[in-house]
C-alpha cells in the first residue's frame, strides 16, 4: 500500500454537506462492515489462505463489488474505525465525507470525514461492546 | 488427500458467506430486483467471476447445505459432481463423506 490523495476532499469541504448525509453513509458503511466482518471470521476460521473476499465498503447501498484482500491487509484497515475499503474508484460515492488515505492494485482505503468519522467510529464501538 | 478436501471445502465455504452477506445486505437495503450477483463458489479461492440468479433459486439453493453455484466447468470431481445444469451457472453437490461433512458444518443457516 502506498499513501495517495486521489479523491481527498478534506474535512472543510465534508462539513459543507447536510449531517443527515454523513449519518447515512457511516451507517451504510457500518452495514458492510459487519458483513465483511463475519466474512473475515469464517476466513480465519477456516484456515483459508491467500486473498478472502470481501464486499466492497463504500457508501452506494446498491454496490455489490467484491474486492479480494489476504486477512492481514483487511485487518490492517479494520485497525481504525474510521477506515474503510473500497473497490477502486468508488470513494466518490461518500460525497466528499472521506479521502482516500492509500491504494493499492486493487482496492483503496479511505478515511470517515467529519460527522461521517464520528459516526463510523460510534458504531465500531457499539459493535465491540456486544 | 483430506488437507486438499478441507482446503477445497473451506475456500467453498467462505464464497458461501460472503454470498449469504450479499443477501443479507441486498435485504437491509431493499436493493433485491429479479435477480442478483452472487460468487462463483468454487473451490478456487481466486476465483472471481460471478453470477446471476433469482432470488428464489438462491433461496432453493441454500436450502441444502452440500449444494453450491458454481460456473460451468468451475467443478472439482473428486469432491463434488454436478447436480443440475442452469444456463449461466451448474449446481453441484459435495460427495459422501468427509466433503459433505464439511459442507455441512459450516453451513451458517
Amino acid at each position: 500500500m502506498r499513501p495517495g490523495n486521489h479523491g481527498s476532499m478534506g474535512e472543510q469541504y465534508a462539513e459543507e454537506f447536510e449531517p443527515t448525509s454523513a449519518d447515512r453513509i457511516a451507517r451504510n458503511d457500518a452495514m458492510f462492515r459487519e458483513a465483511n466482518e463475519r466474512i473475515a471470521a469464517a476466513a480465519d476460521e477456516y484456515g483459508v489462505e491467500g486473498r478472502v473476499p470481501f464486499i466492497c465498503e463504500c457508501a452506494e447501498p446498491t454496490c455489490r463489488a467484491i474486492v479480494r484482500l489476504t486477512l492481514e491487509e483487511y485487518r490492517e484497515v479494520r485497525r481504525n474505525p474510521r477506515h474503510f475499503m473500497n473497490a477502486i474508484g468508488h470513494h466518490v460515492a461518500a460525497r466528499g465525507w472521506a479521502e482516500v488515505i492509500a491504494q493499492s492494485d486493487s482496492y483503496v482505503v479511505v478515511r470517515k470525514l467529519g460527522r461521517a468519522g464520528d459516526v463510523a467510529a460510534e458504531l465500531a464501538e457499539r459493535e465491540d461492546r456486544k | 488427500m483430506d488437507e486438499r478436501v478441507r482446503r477445497i471445502a473451506a475456500n467453498e465455504a467462505v464464497a458461501r458467506q460472503v454470498n449469504e452477506r450479499l443477501e443479507d445486505l441486498n435485504e437491509a437495503f431493499s436493493a433485491f430486483t429479479d435477480s442478483f450477483a452472487i460468487i462463483c463458489e468454487c473451490g478456487d479461492v481466486g476465483c472471481i467471476e460471478q453470477i446471476h440468479l433469482s432470488r428464489a433459486d438462491y433461496s432453493r439453493l441454500r436450502s441444502d447445505p452440500t449444494h453450491f453455484a458454481v460456473i460451468p466447468g468451475h467443478e472439482i470431481p473428486d469432491t463434488e459432481h454436478v447436480v443440475e445444469r442452469r444456463q449461466a451457472y451448474d449446481v453441484v453437490r459435495k460427495r459422501e463423506g468427509l466433503a459433505a461433512r464439511l459442507a455441512e458444518a459450516t453451513d451458517p443457516n
